[in-house]
C-alpha cells in the first residue's frame, strides 16, 4: 500500500495587483514561512521543495527554481519545478503529494507562485503580436457555446460573480475587496470578451501559496488537525483535435472520475461538503459543475442559479473568493488545493464551512486542456 | 514606479524576436491562400475534411496523401464568437472592438479558429450566420481581409454549436 500522505501546514500571501514590498524570491518565502508555521516545522524539517509557476513568459523570468532554492531552504535538497500553465498549482501539489506516497522523502515542501506585475500576461499569451486576444478572448467562444446549448439566463454569469466576490470578503488574504459588488454593478461593467464582463473576469494579482505535506507518522504528530490526501490526478488532451468540445473536456471528466473511484466517492453532490475549483471567468463555475459530475449535463447553471453553491448552499463552491478574487495563476490551482484542505481541517476562519469533512480542490490550465484535482478529508483514509 | 526603504523598482521593457519555420503543409496553405483558393485535407479513413491540413488524420493516425487534397469554397457558418474589446499591451494595434469567430467552412470537418468578421456590427453576429470571405488586396500579410455576411438564411444553430473548434 502506498503511504499516507497529510496536509500539516499551509500558508499564503496576501495577494494584490502589485507586491512590490517584495521580491519574488520575499513573495515566496512569505507563504513558505506561514506554512511552516502553521505546521510548527522549519525549513531544517523539509527533505525536498516542490515548486510551480506558470509558463516564464508571464512574468519574466527564466527558470525560477533556481533563482528561488536559497529562499526556500532548498540548499543541498532536491528542489524542482512543474510546469502545466494555469493548472501547475494543482499539479505541483500532486507532484510533491506523489513524492510522499511513494515515501521517496517523508516531509515535503511545495510552493506555487506567480508575480504578475513583473511580467505582462496578455503580452507574453500574444507572443508581443498585435491582435491576441489573451485567456478571456480564447474563453469567450467556449462560453457563449455553453450558453447556446444550456439556455441559462443571462444572469447566472453575474450571480457568480457576485458571489465569489462576496465570499472574497470573508478572506483577508483575498485581492479583490469589493463589498458594493451587485448583479446591476456587474452587469454594468464594460464587455471585456463578449459575452465575458470586466467584472465576471479573474484579476492580475501578485502571490504565492505554501503546503508542507507530510507522511502518515508526521500527520499524527501535527500540532493541528492536518487535511489527508484521499486521492489525486492529473489529466490533459489536445488543445485542438476534431470533435474536441472545449465546453465540457474529456479530459476534465476523467480526472474527476479518477480522483472519485480512489476517495470511493460515488455521489459528488451528496458527498463533498465544499469545492474549491478554478472559476477565472464567472461561466466556468456551471461549466465545471456539469464536467465535475455535479450537475447534469446542461443543468449547471441550475445548480448555481438555485443558490446550491453558495457558502451556505448545501454543495458550496469557492469559499475562498477564488480565482475570481485572486489570480497569480501559477499560485491560483495550489490556492484551490489549500484551501480544500483548510476547510477539511476547520482552519478556513469566516469562510469556513460548518463541519466541512471532504472536499474537492480543482485546477485547470492551457487551453482547458490540463486538469489535476485531489480530494482532502479530515478523516485517515 | 514605487519606492520602498530598501530599494526602487525600475521598469524594464524587453522584447523577444524570433521565427517560426512553418511546415511543408502550412506553406503548401498559405501558396494556395494567397492564390484565393482554400485547400483542405480529406482523411481517406473517416473523411473528414482538416482546414487546414497537417498531412495526416489525427483521429485516424493515417497519412493524407495529395489525392486527399480537396477544394472549398469559401463560405461557411459561424459556429461561435467573441467581440474583443482589446487589452493594450505593448505591440497591440488594436483600438477598437472586434469580432473573432470559429467558421465552419461547407464541406469541412473542423472549424476554421480565430477569424476576423466584417461587414457586421458585433451585435448582429450570431451562431448559426452564414458568411464568406473577403480577399484582401494583392500583397496582404494576410489574404484574408475578414469574413462577411452573404445574406443566406442563418444555418439553425444546434446544427452547429458543436462545433466550437
Ligand atoms: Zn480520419
Amino acid at each position: 500500500m502506498a503511504e499516507r500522505c497529510a496536509v500539516v501546514g499551509i500558508g499564503q500571501t496576501h495577494h494584490k495587483k502589485c507586491r512590490d514590498d517584495v521580491s519574488l524570491a520575499g513573495l515566496v518565502r512569505e507563504a513558505a514561512e506561514r506554512a511552516l508555521e502553521d505546521a510548527e516545522l522549519t525549513f531544517r524539517d523539509i527533505d525536498a521543495v516542490v515548486i510551480g509557476t506558470a509558463p516564464d513568459i508571464f512574468e519574466g523570468v527564466m527558470m525560477p527554481e533556481l533563482y528561488l532554492a536559497d529562499a526556500l531552504g532548498a540548499t543541498g535538497k532536491p528542489i524542482m519545478r512543474v510546469h502545466t500553465a494555469g493548472s501547475v498549482g494543482g499539479s505541483t501539489a500532486v507532484v510533491a503529494t506523489h513524492l510522499i506516497t511513494s515515501r521517496v522523502h517523508p516531509r515535503v515542501l511545495t510552493v506555487a507562485f506567480e508575480k504578475q506585475s513583473e511580467g505582462d500576461t496578455s503580452w507574453g499569451l500574444s507572443g508581443g503580436r498585435s491582435g491576441g486576444t489573451g485567456a478571456g478572448g480564447y474563453f469567450a467562444p467556449h462560453i457563449r457555446s455553453y450558453i447556446e446549448r444550456s439556455g441559462a439566463p443571462a444572469h447566472v454569469g453575474p450571480m457568480v460573480a457576485v458571489k465569489d466576490r462576496q465570499n472574497a470578503l470573508k478572506n483577508p488574504y483575498a485581492h479583490l475587496q469589493l463589498p458594493d459588488i451587485s448583479i446591476e454593478s456587474v452587469e454594468a461593467s464594460p464587455v471585456q470578451w463578449a459575452p465575458i464582463r470586466r467584472l465576471e473576469s479573474c484579476p492580475t494579482s501578485d502571490g504565492a501559496c505554501a503546503m508542507v505535506l507530510s507522511d502518515e507518522a508526521g500527520g499524527k504528530q501535527a500540532p493541528r488537525k492536518p487535511a489527508w490526501v484521499h486521492a489525486t490526478a492529473i489529466r490533459s488532451e489536445l488543445g485542438f483535435f476534431p470533435g474536441r468540445d472545449p465546453v465540457n473536456p474529456q479530459a476534465g471528466r476523467d480526472c474527476a472520475a479518477d480522483v472519485y473511484q480512489q476517495a470511493g466517492i460515488s455521489n459528488p453532490r451528496e458527498d463533498f461538503d465544499m469545492i474549491e475549483c478554478y472559476v477565472p471567468f464567472s461561466w466556468y463555475e456551471p461549466m465545471w459543475m456539469e464536467n465535475l459530475g455535479i450537475a447534469d449535463e446542461r443543468e449547471g447553471w441550475k445548480l448555481t442559479e438555485s443558490g446550491a453553491t453558495a457558502i451556505d448552499g448545501d454543495i458550496p463552491v469557492n469559499c475562498s473568493g477564488g480565482v475570481l478574487s485572486s489570480n497569480p495563476i501559477g499560485a491560483s490551482g495550489m490556492l484551490r488545493f489549500a484551501e480544500a484542505a483548510l476547510q477539511v481541517r476547520g482552519l478556513a476562519g469566516e469562510h469556513q464551512v460548518d463541519g466541512a469533512s471532504l472536499a474537492l480542490g480543482h485546477a485547470y490550465g492551457g487551453a482547458a486542456q490540463y486538469y489535476a484535482m485531489w480530494v482532502v478529508s479530515d478523516r485517515m483514509p | 514606479m514605487s519606492e520602498t526603504d530598501d530599494g526602487n523598482f525600475m521598469k524594464q521593457v524587453v522584447s523577444v524576436e524570433y521565427d517560426t519555420k512553418p511546415s511543408p503543409q502550412q506553406v503548401a496553405y498559405a501558396k494556395d491562400l494567397a492564390r484565393h483558393r482554400i485547400v483542405g485535407q480529406r482523411c481517406p479513413e473517416c473523411a473528414l475534411t482538416y482546414v487546414p491540413g497537417s498531412g495526416y488524420c489525427p483521429i485516424c493516425a493515417v497519412a493524407i496523401g495529395a489525392d486527399g487534397h480537396v477544394e472549398l469554397e469559401a463560405r461557411g457558418t459561424v459556429t461561435t464568437f467573441t467581440v474583443v474589446n482589446p487589452v493594450q499591451y505593448k505591440g497591440q494595434q488594436e483600438k477598437s472592438p472586434y469580432v473573432v469567430a470559429a467558421i465552419l467552412l461547407d464541406g469541412a470537418g473542423v472549424a476554421l479558429g480565430h477569424q476576423r468578421l466584417g461587414e457586421v456590427e458585433p451585435d448582429d453576429v450570431r451562431i448559426g450566420m452564414r458568411v464568406e470571405v473577403e480577399w484582401a488586396e494583392a500583397g496582404a500579410a494576410n489574404p484574408i481581409a475578414h469574413w462577411g455576411p452573404n445574406g443566406e438564411p442563418d444555418v439553425p444553430a444546434d446544427q452547429v454549436q458543436e462545433h466550437v473548434l
